[in-house]
């Protein structure tokens, strides 16, 4: 469970030497990461410290100008032929939730199985109101996203993304948009997907959920890996004073 | 129990920006509830959601306090609640006290009853979270020089924000209940690091015995998380617990 390599196996995500800029304005630095297959990790850090862009990277949303990303064994960086490949494999959630406000929940899960996996309709559905059943929320699949709350609409994403049947996860702040009522409900089912071996990478400033659920713990700061430790050695004893101040002002501010 | 209302901030602040005011207030109607507080901080598009939400509303909650720092009367806060409440045809604003002081606000509370004078809503001060706007001795302070000054101000009593602040709300509730025209109805548990309020009946305060404390025949609202797969359900069951407690069928 340690981010050195005593594990031989082939991780599932590596990055290589990453480098990113917006413009003139380095926005990942030297980033290496590799993380083994049914890893859990929670990448935390300051606003702007490039936590967002570097999972962004893991299904190209976004492009590195240097470096190397290896999702599955597909290569990212070469060329953009092996996006659909790779965004097939991965699933993500986002802080706004991003469902199609004009489709049904239950379109809205079977839309890329149908066009990306070439289900029927039939089939489609049945695999959407298991994961919408796996949720906890197979009666809303004839409502429309604005029927339902944040939390509902979150986990509808988390839904979604089930259906393409991912390898890896990745969660983009997936609770910062709720009302703390609702976190929960987001965190028990991330917790289930944990539980059943995804690979994820979650964005999250929910410490304890951090605590409780991940293998280990990065802390990012301008661009940069700062410090990956598991989290019993993460929050129990920080190396750097960047994370020892981030920490401290995170927990404060829950307090 | 004349009015049962919900306090729209009920259903989370995150929900009310994203379905805007009135999609709650729909919700909170045909759950039954008499009518609602629209809430001043809470609205997305204030011009348009206020007209939408015309009739609908039985109390305007304003977030400016009605004194600002230093004492003086904050005339700007005051008239734009009074313009709101008027626009939404609410007969009601909800106040906090702000940054009242009972011997530099004199001047005040003397400009506040010429403007409320002349205006038909009615302004509420309410107990907030704050030392200056909260406590037993502020608010004693407030009513009874308001009460000096020739005005007849109604509270709105909040059950759970009293917590907040290390006060009793029982005692509170038999000290200002002469003056409450409006009530907050709010649970309250303490988590490790702070209050949190909750619905009544998980409440970890006196809750029946404030209530009894208080008059029945003033307006009540809900003012905790309402939240739940089934939104509206969990509503109705609310409104039916707050409605039961008051010995209402």
């Amino acid at each position: 469970m340690t981010p050195t390599t005593s594990d031989t196996s082939e991780p599932i995500i590596r990055l290589e030497g990453v480098n990113k800029w917006y413009g003139e304005f380095q926005v990942l630095t030297g980033i290496d990461l590799s993380v083994r297959a049914g890893e859990r990790i929670v990448i935390c850090g300051p606003s702007g410290s490039g936590k967002s862009t570097l999972i962004r990277c893991i299904n190209r949303l976004e492009t590195v100008q240097q470096g190397r990303i290896v999702v599955d064994g597909i290569e990212l960086t070469a060329g953009g032929k092996n996006v659909d490949a790779v965004r097939a494999e991965v699933g993500m959630v986002f802080q706004q939730f991003n469902l199609f406000p004009h489709l049904t929940i239950l379109q809205n899960c079977t839309l890329a199985p149908m066009r990306s996996r070439g289900m029927t309709k039939a089939q489609a559905e049945e695999v959407a109101m298991k994961y919408l059943t796996r949720v906890r929320i197979p009666e809303q699949a004839g409502k429309y996203p604005s029927q339902l709350s944040g939390g509902q609409q979150q986990r509808v994403a988390i839904a979604r993304a089930l259906c393409m049947a991912p390898k890896i996860m990745l969660f983009d702040e997936p609770t910062s948009a709720l009302d703390p009522e609702m976190v929960k409900e987001v965190l028990d089912t991330m917790i289930g997907l944990a539980e059943d071996g995804m690979t994820m990478l979650c964005v999250t400033h929910e410490m304890g959920f951090a605590r409780s659920v991940a293998d280990r713990v990065i802390f990012m700061a301008d661009g940069r890996i700062i410090e990956q430790a598991p989290p019993a050695e993460f929050f129990g004893n920080p190396r750097n004073e960047k994370t020892r101040q981030f920490l401290g002002q995170i927990l404060s501010s829950h307090h | 129990m004349a009015v049962l209302l919900i306090s729209l901030s009920s259903f989370g602040a995150a929900e009310l920006l994203r379905h805007g005011q009135r999609w709650c207030t729909e919700l909170a109607i045909q759950a039954g509830a008499d009518g609602v507080e629209v809430r001043g901080e809470l609205l997305r598009d204030p011009a348009a959601e206020l007209a939408g939400l015309r009739g609908r509303a039985a109390v305007y909650s304003s977030p400016d306090g009605l004194f600002a720092p230093g004492g003086a009367l904050d005339t700007a806060a005051l008239d734009e609640g009074l313009r709101r409440a008027a626009l939404l045809q609410a007969p009601r604003l909800k106040m906090a006290i702000g940054g009242f002081d009972a011997a530099r606000s004199r001047d005040g509370l003397v400009a506040l009853r010429e403007r409320l004078a002349a205006q038909p809503v009615e302004l509420l001060i309410e107990n907030d979270q704050t030392p200056s706007a909260g406590t037993l001795d502020a608010l004693q302070r407030f009513f009874a020089a308001q009460h000096a000054a020739g005005l007849d101000l109604g509270m709105t009593f909040d059950m759970g924000n009293w917590h907040w602040l290390g006060e009793c709300p029982l005692e509170a509730a038999r000290a200002f209940a002469p003056q409450v025209r409006y009530v907050h109805c709010k649970g309250v548990q303490r988590r490790p690091d702070k209050w949190v309020a909750v619905p009544l009946a998980e409440s970890a305060a006196p809750w029946r015995a404030v209530l009894r404390a208080l008059p029945a025949e003033v307006p009540h609202a809900i003012e905790y998380p309402l939240a739940g797969n089934d939104l509206l359900a969990v509503t109705q069951a609310q409104l039916a617990q707050v409605r039961s407690a008051r010995g209402c069928p």
